[in-house]
């Protein structure tokens, strides 16, 4: 019997699931972290169709957004088709689990609602699974998801439900493979690739994406070789009145939606903006700053009561509170304008 | 009140939040994420479980799962607000 769990730890940011594995499996590495905190600046927002529900919802990320799993140079990252996977391997479990053995983490859709529930939902949930270990004994993997708790977290899945799920999702349903793969069903193979310096601290970057950050600059500009799908994208700091806007949308709804998507991703911003402060001073690129730090502290906090405001307009459905989504999200963006402000003339 | 009856309700509410938790083997000075698995969620669904049952009210700012390390923490904050 084998068994084999890869390494990770628990992300510090999460928001979005390619973040999280991204996060999972390198977010720890010191020298991964030249390249995350060299990115990871501009915001970006725009309205996509809901995968699940078909309603309309406001897309808020962190670029480089879910092509960062690709283009990290600290990942090895490989497509593998289905028709690949069943050539190699003959089935999903052995692929998965030789995967994991040469030390490959596993990404791909899978309809969850054969994970939740059982194999015979009569509806289906597709959702991006990371995979990183595997027991023979229990016949589980080690999954890490937000679809098992109230939060992200990791947890064990039968090899059964994996399979069930990987069977049951089709080509057009493999919303991540579809977009850039057209026709085409697989999964990301994915390792780390950390056995020399491959991306230093970028101060020049840092500081450019910064100023194009505060002035809601279209940074999509600088990708259009790869890709130009995107006309209605809101960038920077504009992204608060884009998401303040949603907020005041889905609370006056008739039947009010408690969507906390956005929201959080503009706090798991700041969390990662205030790491990347302290990362820059600790490195000598930013000369310590106290005021700095504590200011950009109280941004921090204010993006976090308004997160938890939203969870708990949720909970006791009082919609009457718009108010104080305007007042959060507007106060933090005016203080985050002047310390980034700062920061910028001081790199 | 005195303090062991509010710490009694206190622990009713949170058997409430979270029911798989023996509030009579808890132990009030175990962090409660580590220990109890209460998340940015679950924290503030208790909180508003306590502004029920005690009439009273939590500041958005004090919704913060950090600012309550163990139940003691809980325990205070309520018996600051009821005085």
């Amino acid at each position: 019997m084998s068994k084999k769990v890869l390494p990770t730890s628990y992300p510090m940011i999460t928001s979005w699931q390619w973040h999280a594995t991204l996060f999972s499996i390198i977010g720890d590495d010191e020298k991964a972290k030249n390249w995350i905190f060299s990115n990871y600046i501009q915001l970006r927002c725009y309205n996509i169709e809901e995968i699940f529900t078909g309603d309309e919802m406001l897309l808020a990320d962190m670029m480089p957004g879910s092509s960062s799993l690709k283009e990290c140079p600290y990942l090895l990252f490989s497509l593998m088709t289905k028709e690949q996977i069943e050539s190699y391997c003959g089935d999903i479990i052995t692929f998965i689990k030789k995967t994991i053995d040469l030390g490959g983490y596993v990404y791909g859709v899978f309809d969850e609602a054969k994970i939740l529930c059982d194999s015979g939902a009569d509806y289906k949930f597709p959702h991006e699974l990371f995979i990183f270990g595997y027991d023979d004994e229990t016949k589980q993997f080690n999954v890490g998801d937000f679809t098992f708790g109230e939060h992200y977290s990791y947890t064990t899945v039968s090899f059964a439900d994996v399979k069930n799920g990987y069977d049951s999702i089709s080509a057009p349903e493999d919303h991540i493979f579809k977009d850039d793969y057209k026709g085409r069903r697989g999964i990301y193979v994915i390792q780390k690739n950390l056995g020399d310096t491959y991306y230093e601290l970028d101060t020049k970057y840092i500081k450019d994406t910064l100023i194009e950050y505060l002035e809601s600059k279209d940074s999509k500009n600088h990708f259009r070789m790869m890709r130009n799908r995107f006309n209605d994208t809101v960038f920077g700091v504009n992204v608060y009145d884009a998401v303040l806007k949603q907020i005041g949308k889905q609370l006056s709804a008739e039947d009010p939606d408690f969507d906390i998507r956005a929201l959080h991703l503009l706090y798991d911003h700041k969390v990662l903006m205030m790491e990347r402060l302290k990362y820059m001073m600790d490195k000598g690129v930013l000369e310590f700053n106290d005021e700095i730090l504590n200011g950009y502290m109280e941004v921090e906090n204010t993006m976090l009561t308004a997160r938890n405001l939203l969870i708990k307009t949720s909970i006791t459905g009082n919609v009457d509170c718009i108010d104080r989504f305007e007042k959060y999200l507007m106060s933090a963006k005016e203080k985050e304008i002047a310390i980034l402000s700062k920061v910028v003339d001081l790199l | 009140m005195d303090k062991e009856a509010l710490t009694a309700k206190v622990l009713k509410i949170f058997s409430e939040v979270l029911p798989e938790i023996d509030t009579n083997k808890l132990d009030m000075a175990a962090e409660l994420t580590a220990t109890y698995g209460v998340n940015s969620v679950s924290i503030i669904q208790f909180i508003v479980g306590l502004e029920n049952a005690f009439g009273i009210e939590f500041a958005d700012s004090e919704l913060a799962l950090g600012l309550y390390y163990d139940m003691n923490d809980v325990v205070k904050a309520v018996a600051a607000k009821i005085g």
